[in-house]
């Protein structure tokens, strides 16, 4: 069973490299404003015609 | 427009076109396999005998095709067209979009040659050989690098949750895939797992379930939260619970695993460990579900009337569903019942067909009309996909919930005076057969409703409008990483740790496991010697053949610690019987009996009798026959470099051994195949892999040195 | 009279959907400018947004033309500002309003908060004036209200620290537990011991970072000498660490407390970071509070250019010119030679005063003529209307009997507890002996009881504001509770307080000509009787050819249009004392009179159902008005109330509801803001006056009178709640003890069964709450 010396370091470091990005997150005003980015994602651009795109 | 239009000015959807076109070639091929696979099962005259398309084969091929070749390319179309919509940024870079694209396609092409060919490391959904897994990672890295550009470049401060799932899908996925697929390659296309029995058990189920976790769900729920409120017009339920469900399963899920192993030879308190952390997993899945369903408060309506919506609404509801039954079949007394049935199936399909299928089917019906700036073709044919294809899944599951408690309840099934009421284990089989026939049928119909979708789209996609229209990269609130470096160098430093620590933090693992893990094993495998005997060469060879022909996918190598199993098949299997054994046999459906302790219970000639025709010894059986082992020949000049490799992972196997194995083989096969002869079996058979199964067959159970103490 | 000219056909305005009349397309000049601007602007893609989902009613906006925005002079300085948008109603406002970097260059982000209708806008350089910008929002058809000193970034840091705190210790509770369960699950002592050490590596971010704030509190409290709640909770965490270290270094793994240590820390710090949300959200929900209207006067500091700037910017000598209804914001003193000031906040005396030049005109007098000029003596902070008001606002930041009680309470219990466990260690000092005093420590944990009594009343604040309640101090709930009188001012709280046109009798000439002059006079004045006039007139279309105004205070008002003069004045054959004294009017065209207009104040419907109700519960009603007593006697009689007092100056209100003892005061008018004070429970009613407002304890932000039946039920049942809680949470901490002493309960069990606790009085407390409130 000592294969757990390997498993559980790998399972924790992905939950403390979990931690690290949710103090990141945090720090970085992630969630200041919890309700407007639900809207947000509805509003779109309305689609614009290219006669050439030469975006080569 | 003025002539040069900058191309970061409008998002990327050619690359999305290619990711969804790939989803509906790739699904229909994983789709006709399954069916394929599905008779074969119901009856045994559909595997027509060639090796290629025996049961073995294709089931591996099934489930590959299905997870990353279906489901996999699925979420790369809508992850590249919703991330940037979200992070209001063109992907970074087209090449390595395409890169990520064409090297994908290579992986799942090199799978379709490599399984059918009997080169798999037969770990489940990890059957692909080492070169593949190599290129697994290469292009993960591509889709990782080009994936965490893009958010440094993004527009939009907030970072919303779809994203932050896609983000945990990456990291996660990468180092799942490269902690289990850890092997040392033998040949081009054969390799042993550095892992042996229990440990190889559960590192495969802790890779196996997170595979499921962080491929067919995380993905599909950051699709869910961005599809559905699209879909519907309506922002999500509740965003806050979004982020708690999210940030709660990052914590602490990646203990998931030992769900798959209750009741085997697995430490009891890991079982209840995994059993407790399973009941766990039910809360965060459901406040996804919630959330999902709930988004369309005040719009029901809409799933009357919009297919996208039915689809989309049905896969989140099956998606609550599955994870009800999840937890509830790794509560240990339910799982006695149900582990190694055909009940697990039907949990896999409620998932595979009804989460990931639908949401799947719903997205594509949303998208294909969006990039090919035009309706859907017809919107009638959509909504009897859907009811055909909801049948389908019904029948499916249905149709495994009854064989699944058929076969639990009847191989536990004792009379008062304590003996099995069904002791030859093909009287459950044969019971099973007409339900067999009941899931195919409901698998062509999903399969028919999937073939009305490709018409329904290849009609969108024809009468798609012709001049150039394309969505124009909307204004965020953020100033992009590109432009900040020209205003102040400090921000510019400031993404490069973010970059550079993950590409450490996935060097460090890499390094680490490939020095740590011999090191871990080596000692308690010597001290192990003393109580089991490694298998011999030929035992070996037919270990592999037993291996290639995916036997393990029928038959399991675990004898569990309930009553009846122990009066059917002899005492509970220990840890120390597979402690050899790279990689694990110890199997996960029982469509045949357990082999655990097969060794000399019948002898070699029924054996032989059996695999060329086993509807001579037992009648029913739906076991394809293996006639091709007899003429096959054993390359013996490999020998030698399987046992080094074996001696370096642990195995002891002397010096002295390692020189003479090929002798110690072929004399071993010349007894076996002159007894075989005397008994009337056609002689020469000394250099078949025929004779290489049997001894390995032979040794199952009897590799013990002194009497096993049985817990 | 109201038959109003009948809509052609039933068209909807393009630009906000409301029913235009006349005919065209839109409903008002308002809404085309701002139609035809986005057009050329090329943002037509707002109309397809907000097709695809509006998310709030849109209500029918009335444009006044507005295009000086002022701004004090520390945040023209300021990098970013925060602008309090009204008329948010779709996806196309979010669009429009995040899309202004794209189409005004200077304007480096803007990114709006839906919850708070707060849009935050930061600019590339300080020369680009914010006035611009919010021109442009304006004329987008928003109104825009500049939020004052942005105390939002204090407060958000903290929240962050909070967050990041607990985000730290779901984690290490998370997987302690999981390894605890492994240990539970009866792991060999090889594995058992590896995941004691583990855990407690786990354990330590949790245990130090995590748990700060309450180490803070407790040390805080010994600083000054008495226990406080969180002491004993660091008690345990300190005496369950070294238990834990001191058995896992002799391996028996089966006395480790991390776990429960753990998800204590965890529970605590959640559950008030819960807790502070839900008050911080009533703060926010009541827009009046947190958005101090900001006056800005006319100023001339060289004489020449006119400055707009805050109250707080005026300085010494600076000529102020006042207009109409502004109140004075410094004590000045009067430079043209004779103008009529309103000084009933000050002395409660409402009659108009007429101050000479050189007078002095204290700060808070309420100018009533056209442009009065005066020069500044003080500043404003220190003139005696401010202090009046920073006085009256400090009283109502106390917190209430109730919570101090309740606090008292929680330190002499938790005092007991340490005695309790302290004597257990004492008498029995093994493994098991500690384990009852941690399990004791951790259980009987005080939280509850400290914590149910202001979540009753936050409950309270939250249910009420969602009724449109605004409990301004939380101390008059219990007040509430305790009442047996009420007094009511009539005008604008019995009666509906504008006048209703009762009967337009016209004498001579067209009556559509006359309404529609009338109405164009009568736009212009903010008095009372004007402003209903109007009111009544709304579908007459008022012409804009007004060439001359005047008012004349206490009689009219005087313009000429189309060549001849017209008055609406009182009318002066009715008799002084009849019923209709000062509700008659006449309108005179060049002296004659051509129409008289006969105003009532009609009692509010609601009024005699809640008058009766009150009276059935057992309230003893009064009604104490300025009126005259014609008017009184005949409400009175209609609402069968017996004692009331008619023709009362404010300080003789104020002296009649002193002489009672639980009394509320429930009014309107400005002269009503000194009776609030005297009165138990001041509330006033929706659309007072801002001043009135601010001096009460209560405002109802909804029209009605039958807001005062919700509000006394809400304290009463409140009261009930308080008490419930307190009961439960004494109960539960007894049995708890009880429990744990005997040893019955593990330190996990009680860890589990505190928050269990808190939250099972938590959702009683919600449930008691909203029932019956549906």
């Amino acid at each position: 069973m000592n294969i757990l010396f390997l498993l559980i370091p790998i399972a924790t470091g992905i939950g403390i490299a979990g931690v690290i990005a949710f103090i990141y997150a945090v720090r970085k005003g992630q969630f200041d404003d919890l309700s407007t980015p639900a809207y947000r994602i509805l509003v779109d651009e309305s689609e614009r015609k290219i006669d050439e795109l030469d975006s080569k | 427009m003025n002539s040069t239009v900058n191309k970061y000015d409008f998002y990327d959807d050619e690359i999305v076109k290619k990711f969804v076109i790939a989803t509906v070639c790739w699904g229909l091929i994983a789709f006709l396999v399954g069916l394929v696979v599905a008779l074969q099962l119901a009856d045994w005259r559909f595997n027509f005998g060639l090796p290629w398309i025996t049961f073995g084969r294709l089931r591996p091929l099934h489930t590959n095709a299905a997870i990353f070749a279906f489901a996999g390319n699925a979420i790369f179309a809508g992850i590249y067209h919703s991330s940037q919509r979200l992070l209001k940024a063109r992907l970074s870079s087209d090449l390595l979009s395409n890169l990520h694209f064409w090297g994908w396609q290579l992986i799942i092409v090199s799978a379709a040659l490599t399984l059918p060919f009997g080169y798999t490391t037969s770990k489940e959904y990890a059957e692909l050989e080492w070169p593949i897994d190599i290129a697994i990672t290469i292009v993960w890295v591509i889709f990782a690098v080009n994936f965490f550009l893009t958010i440094k470049n993004r527009k939009e401060q907030h970072i919303y949750v779809a994203i932050w799932f896609y983000i945990a899908t990456i990291i996660t996925v990468a180092v799942l895939h490269i902690v289990n697929s850890i092997a040392i390659p033998v040949t081009f296309l054969k390799s042993y797992p550095v892992y042996a029995g229990v440990q190889d058990a559960l590192v495969q189920w802790w890779y196996g379930h997170n595979a499921v976790a962080f491929v067919l769900t995380t993905p599909f729920l950051g699709l869910m939260y961005y599809y559905i409120p699209k879909a519907v017009n309506r922002p999500v339920y509740s965003y806050r619970l979004s982020i708690i469900h999210f940030w709660s399963l990052v914590f602490i899920y990646i203990w998931a695993g030992p769900h798959h192993l209750l009741h085997t030879s697995l430490p009891n308190w890991a079982q209840s460990l995994g059993m407790v952390f399973s009941l766990m997993l039910w809360a965060p899945s459901w406040g996804g579900m919630i959330n999902g369903l709930l988004t369309l408060r005040g719009a029901w309506d809409k799933i009357r009337t919009d297919p996208v919506v039915k689809f989309l609404i049905a896969a989140v509801t099956f998606y609550g569903m599955a994870t009800f039954e999840g937890p509830l079949l790794s509560i240990k007394s339910v799982n006695s019942l149900a582990h190694y049935t055909d009940w697990i199936i039907g949990h896999v399909h409620a998932g595979a067909l009804g989460w990931n299928g639908f949401l799947t089917f719903g997205m594509l019906y949303y998208l294909v009309p969006k990039l090919w700036k035009t309706n859907l073709y017809s919107v009638k044919l959509a909504t009897t996909h859907f009811w055909i294809g909801l049948l389908g899944i019904i029948l499916y599951i249905m149709a495994m919930w009854a064989s699944g408690i058929t076969q639990g309840l009847m191989w536990q099934a004792m009379d008062d005076s304590g003996n099995l009421l069904y002791p030859d284990f093909v009287e459950t089989v044969i019971r099973l057969v007409p339900l067999y026939y009941v899931r195919f049928v409901g698998g062509l119909l999903f399969l028919l409703g999937f073939l009305i979708q490709i018409f329904n789209l290849t009609a969108t996609v024809l009468q798609a409008n012709k001049e150039k229209v394309k969505d124009p990269v909307a204004k965020g609130s953020r100033i992009p990483f590109k432009d900040v470096i020209s205003e102040s160098s400090h921000r510019s430093l400031e993404g490069l740790p973010a970059v550079f620590s993950t590409l450490v933090v996935i060097a460090v693992l890499v390094a680490s496991a490939f020095s740590l893990i011999p090191a871990l094993f080596t000692p308690t495998k010597m001290s192990a010697k003393s109580i089991i005997r490694p298998y011999s060469p030929l035992e070996l060879v037919g270990r592999d053949v037993y291996i290639r022909e995916g036997c393990y996918l029928c038959h399991s190598q675990q004898i569990r610690t309930m009553s009846s199993e122990v009066l059917r098949y002899g005492p509970a299997s220990t840890m120390e019987e597979s402690i050899f054994d790279h990689p694990f046999q110890w199997g996960s459906k029982r469509t045949g009996p357990d082999l655990a302790r097969i060794g000399k219970k019948y002898p070699d000639l029924w054996h032989y009798r059996h695999m060329m025709d086993p509807r001579e010894v037992t009648p029913k059986s739906l076991m394809p026959a293996y006639a091709w082992l007899a003429k096959d020949k054993i390359s013996f000049d490999l020998i030698p470099k399987k046992l080094r490799i074996m001696q370096q992972l642990g195995v002891p196997y002397s010096e002295y051994e390692i020189d003479n194995s090929i002798e110690t083989a072929q004399m071993q096969a010349a007894t076996i195949a002159k007894e075989l002869h005397e008994h009337g079996a056609p002689s020469g058979l000394e250099k078949t892999e025929m004779v290489a199964l049997i001894a390995y067959l032979q040794s199952l159970g009897q590799m013990s040195i002194k009497p096993l103490e049985v817990k | 009279m109201n038959n109003s000219a009948v809509a052609t056909q039933d068209v909807s305005c393009l630009h906000c959907g409301n029913p235009s009349l006349s005919g065209n397309s839109f409903c008002c000049s308002g809404c085309e400018s701002v139609y035809s601007f986005l057009h050329t602007e090329g943002l037509e893609h707002f109309y397809q947004l907000r097709e695809q989902f509006s998310f709030r009613s849109q209500r029918k906006r009335i444009h006044i033309a507005q295009n000086v925005f002022p701004l004090t002079n520390e945040l023209e300085k300021s990098h970013s500002l925060q602008l309090y948008i009204e008329g948010i109603h779709c996806l196309g406002c979010l669009w429009l309003l995040e899309k202004l970097p794209d189409f005004l260059p200077k304007i480096k982000t803007a990114s709006l908060d839906l919850d708070s209708n707060i849009l935050t806008i930061t600019r590339k350089t300080n020369e680009y004036k914010w006035n611009n910008v919010i021109q442009k929002i304006h004329a987008f058809g928003y109104d825009v209200k500049i939020i004052e000193n942005n105390l939002e970034e204090i407060k958000a840091s903290d929240t962050k620290k909070q967050l990041a705190r607990i985000g730290i210790a779901a984690f290490s509770a998370g997987n302690i537990m999981l390894l605890s369960i492994s240990i539970y699950g009866g792991a060999d002592p090889y594995w058992g011991i590896r995941f004691g050490w583990l855990s407690l590596i786990f354990s330590i971010p949790s245990l130090t970072y995590s748990a700060w704030p309450i180490y803070k509190n407790t040390l805080l409290s010994i600083k000054n000498k008495m226990i406080s709640v969180d002491s004993a909770i660091v008690l345990a965490l300190i005496a369950g660490t070294v238990i834990s270290i001191w058995s896992l270094i002799n391996n028996n793994e089966q006395h480790i407390y991390l776990d429960s240590l753990s998800m204590l820390v965890f529970f605590l710090l959640s559950s008030r970071f819960f807790l502070q949300r839900i008050r911080e959200k009533i703060g926010k929900e009541s827009p009046l509070l947190n958005l101090l209207k900001k006056e800005f006067y006319q100023v001339n500091r060289d004489g020449i250019t006119p400055l707009s700037i805050a109250a707080s910017d005026i300085a010494i000598n600076d000529k102020i010119t006042l207009a109409l209804n502004q109140v004075t914001p410094v004590d000045s003193k009067l430079i043209n030679d004779s103008a009529y000031f309103d000084f009933s906040l000050l002395t409660g005396e409402s009659s108009p005063v007429k101050l000479f030049a050189g007078e002095v005109v204290e700060s808070g007098a309420i100018c009533l003529s056209e442009d009065a000029y005066v020069q500044s003596l003080s500043k404003a902070k220190d003139s005696r209307f401010a202090k009046i008001l920073d006085q009256i606002r400090a009283k109502k930041m106390l917190r209430t009997k109730s919570i101090d009680f309740a606090d008292r309470v929680a330190k002499y219990f938790v005092f007991f507890v340490l005695l309790v466990s302290a004597s257990i260690i004492f008498i029995d000092p093994t493994e098991t002996g500690f384990q009852k005093a941690l399990a004791l420590v951790i259980v009987s944990c005080p939280c509850v009881l400290a914590f149910s009594i202001p979540l009753a009343t936050t409950k309270a604040l939250q249910l009420s504001a969602k009724k449109g309640i605004l409990l301004v101090n939380a101390e008059k709930l219990d007040a509430l509770s305790r009442i047996k009188q009420i007094f009511f001012d009539k005008t604008g709280t019995l009666t509906t307080g504008n006048f209703e046109m009762l009967k337009w009798t016209q004498l001579q000439g067209d009556i559509l000509q006359t309404q529609q002059i009338v109405k164009t006079i009568e736009q212009q004045s903010s008095h009372p009787i004007a402003r209903s006039i109007v009111k009544n007139l709304t579908n007459v279309a008022s012409l804009d050819n007004l060439s001359s105004y005047k008012e004349i205070p206490g009689i009219g008002v005087e313009g000429s249009i189309l060549g001849s003069t017209w008055r609406v004045q009182k009318n002066p054959h009715v008799a002084a004392i009849s019923h209709y004294r000062d509700l008659s009017l006449v309108v005179l065209q060049n002296g004659s009179t051509v129409a008289e207009i006969q105003l009532g104040d009609k009692v509010r419907e609601e009024a005699l159902p809640t008058v009766s109700k009150l009276r059935s519960i057992g309230y003893k009603l009064h009604i104490l008005s300025g009126d005259s007593f014609e008017r009184v006697r005949y409400v009175a009689n209609k609402l069968s109330i017996k004692n009331w007092h008619a023709e009362l100056l404010p300080e003789e209100k104020s002296k009649i509801i002193s002489t009672f003892q639980d009394s509320i005061m429930i009014g309107d008018g400005i002269n009503d803001a000194i009776a609030f004070q005297v009165a138990s429970v001041g509330i006033s009613m929706q659309g007072a006056l801002e001043e009135s407002a601010k001096n009460s304890d209560i405002i109802f932000t909804k029209p009605g009178l039958n807001n005062i039946l919700t509000t006394l039920q809400i304290a009463k049942r409140t009261k009930s709640i308080i008490l419930g809680n307190f009961t439960i949470s004494l109960l539960y901490n007894a049995i708890g003890s009880v429990l744990a002493i005997l040893g019955i309960i593990s330190p996990l069990w009680a860890a589990v069964l505190m928050p269990l606790s808190s939250l099972s009085v938590f959702l009683l407390t919600h449930i008691q709450m909203e029932r019956g409130f549906e």
